[in-house]
């Protein structure tokens, strides 16, 4: 149980360290979210209770990721509780009403992995804008058509990593 | 008991716990868990810039394989331009000596020159929801917030090496600092074109991915970005009016840091203007790429220029934001009567004025220009220009005080 845990836990950094690398770019910074990724496939794989916390943990790594602002006085602003939010919440809801309708193919790992991430940068881009400001810059598609190409590999690299068939349904909650 | 009933609670729990951590953490900002969980920033960059300088290494190799004959050719080229170079610091020591006397002749302040920290880029976040930058060196480093950073670009226009804007600093720990591209949402800086009354400010929001927006043009800058390349557009103007759009067109160059926020220096280069944006109220905007490619950065440089003294002693209360930029639109003389007369085209011709009675004046007051004195409101104005021509009117009143 410990050791699944911390396997998982390497699998969250791991995802962490890839996107800040520039290793994947395509063209003009056009990058995969590895994370969102990992938080699919256990969503899918393990249930609403993995996808949350996975979710949630991989969320704050990333709101980590985007760093402090210094204001007035020397203090420090973090951006702390935007990606963990997010994550966690779509983590949830697709494991727990997402998997009834789930069939595993080629296709549907796509047009999960689109929509969800489409998803998951709306409400990111909406928590952003309530919480500081609408950021005009932000990308929604070509992220998440990055990722719905990659996604059929990353789901059979990580099906063979944690033994977790699309058949075993392990930890439904 | 209590174990039991929280065991069935526990997914309910678990999702409360998450959504109001999250919320709390957005809200209040400083509390130790989030600064916790910031901290954990640091080494997941020097992770990220490890795997970053690995895969960099083979594609480095890769792409030398390739193009092994062009860097023998690029090789020799670089051996001729050094034994040029070693001839230039000669110059470069006339010249600078020349510029000085100049500038106390002509009473300019003496150019500052500031001393710059060299840092390697160790992550490049432009996929995020807020984009920023880390480089590997802090405040160790002697790197505060706010420091100008400028990285090596190349001007396409000419082809030459220049040292344009990457952004400035915005956090530093002791062996990394968090640099805000001018191309992340938050950012602004003013901005200018030299020998032109040309001024505005840049806001890395533009909505167009990799480029920045100029706010606050002023309405008489033609932005025409052909200019550039000083091809003759369409058919050839008289001479008077070409210079005149030349003068207007200056938008078409390259933008400069104004130095008038009190954060960057002067004259850095930060873009060319590709294109004009939709109107503002009554200004224009317009796109601006950098000339900084940000997705293929690997060093840049850290101006040691703090903020100056007035920006840290600015009173909060004296701070000006405008809401709306919308201050009405201009109405140049005959402008009104024209659009009248295209709005009522297809219905029938507009009758001839009829003469209007203009009052006489009882007794004319000269006041002193009070440099208090509010605008005159819009109405008012329209008021002078429906009636008639400045001239005709002048020539009205004369005859009335005749």
């Amino acid at each position: 149980m410990i050791l699944e845990r911390i396997v998982i836990g390497i699998g969250i950094l791991l995802a962490h360290v890839l996107n800040g690398t520039n290793l994947f770019d395509i063209g003009t910074a056009i990058k995969p979210d590895f994370m969102i990724l990992l938080v699919i496939f256990f969503a899918l794989r393990k249930g609403g209770m993995s996808g949350l916390w996975i979710g949630f943990i991989g969320g704050l790594l990333t709101d980590a990721a985007l760093g402090g602002e210094e204001g007035i006085g020397g203090k420090v602003f973090y951006k702390i509780g935007i990606h963990s939010l997010s994550f966690s919440i779509i983590g949830y809801l697709l494991g727990k009403f997402g998997r009834i309708s789930y069939n595993e193919n080629f296709v549907s790992i796509s047009i999960f992995a689109f929509f969800l991430t489409l998803a998951a940068r709306g409400l990111t881009y909406m928590l952003f804008s309530f919480f500081f400001h609408p950021n005009l810059n932000y990308s929604f598609v070509a992220t998440s058509i990055y990722n719905a190409a990659i996604a059929p590999l990353t789901f059979f690299t990580l099906s063979w990593v944690y033994n977790l068939d699309p058949t075993s349904s392990e930890g439904i909650r | 008991m209590l174990w039991d009933r929280l065991s069935q609670l526990r997914e309910f729990i678990s999702v409360l716990f998450c959504i109001l951590f999250s919320i709390s953490s957005l809200i209040w900002n400083g509390n130790l868990v989030v600064k916790g969980v910031a901290s954990t920033q640091t080494v997941s960059n020097a992770v990220s810039s490890s795997i970053d300088s690995f895969g960099s290494f083979f594609k480095s190799a890769y792409n030398k394989l390739e193009s092994y004959e062009s860097v023998r050719k690029e090789r020799d080229s670089y051996a001729k331009l050094i034994e040029e170079y070693k001839v230039l610091p000669q110059d470069i020591n006339a010249l600078r000596a020349e510029n000085d006397l100049l500038r106390k002749e002509l009473g300019f302040a003496p150019k500052i020159e500031y001393p710059y920290i060299k840092a390697e880029v160790l992550s490049i976040r432009l996929n995020s929801i807020y984009r920023i930058i880390i480089i590997n060196k802090g405040k160790d480093a002697g790197i505060r917030p706010y420091m100008p950073v400028i990285g090596r670009a190349i001007d396409e226009s000419n082809g030459q090496v220049i040292q344009a804007l990457v952004g400035k600093v915005i956090a530093v720990n002791n062996g990394t600092s968090v640099v805000q591209p001018i191309i992340n949402s938050n950012f602004t800086m003013g901005v200018q074109i030299p020998k032109t009354n040309f001024w505005a400010t840049l806001s890395g929001n533009s909505g167009r991915g990799m480029e920045a927006v100029l706010n606050y043009i002023d309405n008489g800058f033609i932005i025409d970005p052909k200019l550039i390349t000083g091809k003759q557009i369409g058919p050839s103007l008289p001479t008077s009016e070409a210079s005149f759009i030349d003068s207007f067109g200056n938008l078409g160059k390259p933008v400069f840091s104004s130095s008038g926020g009190g954060v960057f220096p002067a004259a850095i280069p930060v873009g060319i203007i590709a294109e004009e944006g939709p109107r503002s109220g009554s200004f224009k905007t317009a796109y601006i790429k950098p000339y900084i490619r940000f997705e293929e950065l690997q060093f840049v440089s850290v101006i040691k220029k703090t903020p100056d003294k007035w920006v840290e002693d600015w009173p909060e209360e004296k701070s000006i934001s405008i809401e709306n930029p919308y201050f009405g639109e201009l109405n140049f003389p005959g402008e009104i009567l024209e659009s009248k007369e295209a709005g009522s085209k297809d219905k029938k011709p507009l009758p001839a004025p009829a003469p209007q009675p203009i009052p006489v004046p009882k007794k004319i007051e000269i006041k002193p220009v009070n440099p208090t004195t509010p605008v005159i409101p819009k109405e008012k104005k329209k008021l002078s220009t429906d009636t008639d021509d400045s001239d005709e009117m002048l020539r009205k009143l004369e005859d009335t005080n005749q």
